[in-house]
């Protein structure tokens, strides 16, 4: 009884955490394509939603095929126990995905810019 | 006596002393399920005091260090309102995101046997996370102080570099 409760709080707060962090950075974060892409805004929106998917579609995935089985629970204790830590490695693996996002972006900016002062010259 | 009643004697005292020591046995783990079970209450206690408390102050952190980093991003992009602006929540959602998993990382409490070791391990844990907080702090404003220095060499660039363009057409 407990073990399916603790499961479902769970996989709930980390759907919820994966949706609501999903859709920050698909909100903030199509000035970024439309910076790499000005020609065509219309591309950059679209790009910006295939990339919303596929961030939902690798962190579900990652969350469900992680699942670790609990054996035995004696106490609300460990049951909160077991949340915080399943859902630390989950906030702490996007956060590093964000951060190595941000970095990836940045070396594409230096390298569309660079692109841009050749060109010119 | 003879040798029959003295071996029953015996008999009968060993049942006696193994009695004896299964009750002793019997009330030492009723003992220690009674202490896990307070203790089980003093961590899960102890738990929910520490999360409210972690996030608050990740808040309070986030909120102090990102309104001076709005000024930061408008310097580093030229004044550019709206992609200084996403910069800036997104690195502000970074830092809720990493310090919020850091938290609940480090959240596990062994034994809590009494209100003093209660108090005793909120204060080590919540401490620890504070100077980790602080050490996040001041990564993200060298971070900053970092990308003012390359903006500003760049515009440097930019500017020398526009001046011989207009220096070679004329």
């Amino acid at each position: 009884m407990n073990i399916i409760i603790t499961y479902i709080i769970y996989l709930l707060l980390s759907a919820i955490l994966v949706l609501l962090v999903g859709y920050w950075f698909y909100h903030y974060g199509e000035v970024y394509i439309i910076m790499l892409i000005p020609e065509d805004v219309q591309t950059a929106k679209l790009l910006n939603g295939l990339l919303l998917l596929g961030y939902y579609l690798l962190n579900l995935g990652f969350i469900l095929f992680f699942l670790r089985q609990i054996n035995s629970l004696s106490s609300w204790n460990e049951s909160i126990l077991f949340i915080a830590q399943n859902l630390s490695l989950n906030i702490i693996v996007v956060a590093l995905m964000h951060y190595l996002n941000m970095l990836w972006l940045y070396l594409l900016s230096i390298s569309s810019f660079l692109k841009h002062k050749n060109s010119i010259s | 006596m003879s040798y029959k009643t003295d071996s029953l004697v015996q008999a009968i005292k060993d049942s006696l002393v193994a009695a004896q020591y299964d009750s002793i046995q019997v009330a030492r783990e009723a003992i220690a399920l009674e202490q896990q079970m307070q203790s089980d209450s003093y961590v899960v206690k102890a738990y929910l005091i520490y999360l409210p408390i972690a996030i608050l102050l990740t808040a309070l952190v986030s909120h102090k260090l990102f309104k001076s980093g709005k000024v930061f991003m408008l310097d580093i992009f030229n004044q550019k309102e709206d992609i200084a602006h996403s910069t800036n929540k997104l690195f502000e959602l970074g830092f809720y995101l990493i310090n919020l998993g850091f938290a609940l990382k480090i959240l596990y409490i062994g034994r809590i046997a009494g209100k003093k070791e209660l108090i005793e391990a909120l204060a080590n844990k919540i401490g620890f996370f504070a100077i980790y907080l602080g050490v996040m702090l001041f990564a993200n404003l060298f971070l900053f102080f970092r990308g003012k220095k390359v903006a500003g060499q760049k515009r440097r660039d930019r500017a020398m570099y526009e001046k011989k363009v207009v220096l070679s057409k004329e």
